[in-house]
């Protein structure tokens, strides 16, 4: 959007003397265009009325939006119960989650256990995005199995969750595009280190930093003995609707068993 | 038919009195239709919450403790969030009933706009509904930075070219607030940081308020030409106080500054 082509919108016949950009159009003084270029005067005002009504927004009324909103918001429990309270009840549709945290702090295994439960325990379809690699079928089997012993609900869940690699931004993009309806997101991010505090904070800079409503940051638990142990802490840094700074402690081995934890959700038609 | 619609205006009694709602957000300086406030801050220090606070209070009935004026919000990062507003509505209500909360939502008109070119041509439709809604005197946009990296990438290597759209919107939110009658509030994120080492121009310095503040300009000048006032949020960074923030007010014509303390619990902002 930005340069006048013929037949980008009725009106726009022919091509016009030079390139004219569509906020130059809404801006300027159409007499002064209506000279340089090849339309009369009354072309250029009937142009830019539909110029105006084909490209530009319409607003909604709140009451509509809150009728919308009731029908079409739900909260999706994640499985896992400390995970939940941090993040007040669930993963909000229409909301970016972004979890934080350095090389081993459990960042793809919460993911992969919120597909799990997602498409197993809600019974809803999952599009998992991997760009790294980290997603095995065999790890989301290990995390159905406590679930259900039953292998042909096994197998249905893993059918609701798509698998699309995308190791360029430009293969993300594509995926993204053709992403339609009501959803909720979920996405990794790493850490780096401040240049001039030298403390951690998340990578991808300021600008992403504005993105999600709500950021957890995962983190080893120093201190438990050997490496392997796989209790991590998890922090709300983050949120639009709950105070900051909060932790809970999970467990990214075994992953409590899960709870029933009551799930929310709006009036779906 | 727009001169009509400006008759009416002159005949209703005054503006509503916008001044009352300014006065409790910094609870000292008056603002007035014409003003352009200037929200800055970086991620997660209130700014969004405030345009809610500010919009409830507009919104509400004068027997709550509202002003009963409409709001346009213009949504480019796609960050409303609904159930937030209502929980602040319920809050504030001393009876929420759905019905209650739906005529207070009437006046309430959201709008999202994906690219500054959109921005712009929604602004020029908009002033038709803007006319003929004498009692919408509230336009906020949440944000108007959003577009910035778009924007420069687009524009190739002329700085013209890349601001041309943001200038254009500056220019015409200006006509817009001073024809109708209205106050403007505007976020912009602090994307950009200030370089800790290399000292600023004479005239970025000199002002009190960009002084103990991490605030680097990158909008483009005509849109620092039409701004106001300049509030920049903070968070607080004790453990104890998770939910406490402030603001710094900048009035930039008289170059005075004032600090506000607030926290912002489940009704929304409350000022400490």
């Amino acid at each position: 959007m930005g340069v006048l082509r013929a037949g980008l919108c009725p009106g726009l016949t022919q091509e016009m003397g030079q390139p004219l950009k569509m906020v130059d159009l809404a801006a300027a003084d159409l007499e002064e265009v209506a000279q340089k270029c090849s339309l009369s005067y009354k072309a250029l005002v009937a142009l830019r009325r539909v110029l105006l009504a084909q490209f530009s927004a319409f607003p909604s009324n709140g009451a509509d939006l809150y009728e919308e909103m009731k029908t079409s918001t739900a909260i999706l429990s994640t499985g896992i119960g400390s995970l939940d309270k941090l993040l007040d009840a669930g993963l909000y549709t229409g909301e970016v989650t972004e979890i934080v945290g350095g090389p081993g702090s459990g960042k793809t295994q919460v993911c992969l256990c919120v597909a799990a439960n997602v498409s197993h325990g809600l019974q809803q379809n999952v599009l998992y995005i991997d760009s790294n690699g980290g997603l095995t079928a065999s790890r989301l089997l290990q995390l159905l199995q406590p679930r259900t012993q039953d292998e042909d609900e096994q197998a249905r869940a893993l059918q609701r969750i798509q698998v699309v690699h995308a190791f360029d931004i430009f293969q993300m993009l594509d995926v993204l595009q053709d992403l339609r309806g009501t959803v909720t997101q979920q996405v990794t991010n790493h850490m780096t280190r401040d240049r001039d505090s030298g403390k951690f904070k998340p990578a991808l800079g300021r600008s992403w930093s504005f993105v999600p409503s709500t950021r957890i940051l995962l983190d080893i638990i120093e201190g438990t003995g050997a490496s392997g142990s796989s209790r991590r802490t998890v922090c709300l840094t983050k949120s639009p609707r709950q105070p900051t700074g909060f932790q809970e402690v999970v467990d990214i081995g075994t992953w409590e068993t899960p709870e029933q934890s009551p799930v929310f959700q709006g009036e779906q038609t | 038919m727009a001169e009509t619609g400006f008759e009416l205006v002159i005949l209703l009694p005054g503006p509503p009195d916008l001044l009352l709602c300014c006065y409790i957000l910094t609870d000292i300086s008056k603002f007035y239709t014409g003003d352009i406030l200037e929200f800055h801050g970086s991620e997660g220090t209130g700014k969004t919450e405030m345009l809610y606070h500010l919009t409830a209070r507009c919104i509400l009935p004068k027997s709550e403790g509202g002003l009963e004026v409409e709001v346009l919000f213009i949504d480019t990062d796609y960050h409303f969030d609904m159930l937030r507003l209502v929980t602040i509505l319920e809050h504030r209500l001393s009876q929420s009933s759905e019905e209650m909360i739906k005529y207070c939502l009437g006046r309430f008109f959201l709008v999202y706009c994906n690219s500054s070119t959109q921005l712009l041509l929604t602004l020029y439709s908009l002033e038709t509904m803007i006319c003929s809604h004498p009692s919408l005197c509230l336009l906020i946009i949440d944000s108007l930075s959003a577009f910035y990296w778009v924007d420069r990438a687009s524009g190739g290597e002329s700085v013209n070219l890349q601001e041309s759209a943001l200038k254009k919107c500056a220019q015409f939110l200006k006509k817009l607030v001073n024809e109708y009658h209205l106050v403007l509030f505007a976020t912009t994120q602090s994307i950009m940081k200030k370089a800790s080492h290399s000292p600023e121009g004479p005239s970025a310095s000199s002002r009190p308020c960009d002084a103990d503040t991490d605030y680097r300009p990158y909008l483009c000048k005509a849109w620092q030409q039409v701004v106001t006032h300049r509030i920049f949020f903070f968070k607080q960074d004790d453990s104890k106080s998770s939910n406490q923030f402030s603001l710094v007010s900048c009035h930039l014509k008289s170059n005075s500054l004032k600090k506000h303390i607030f926290i912002i619990g489940e009704s929304g902002v409350e000022f400490c």
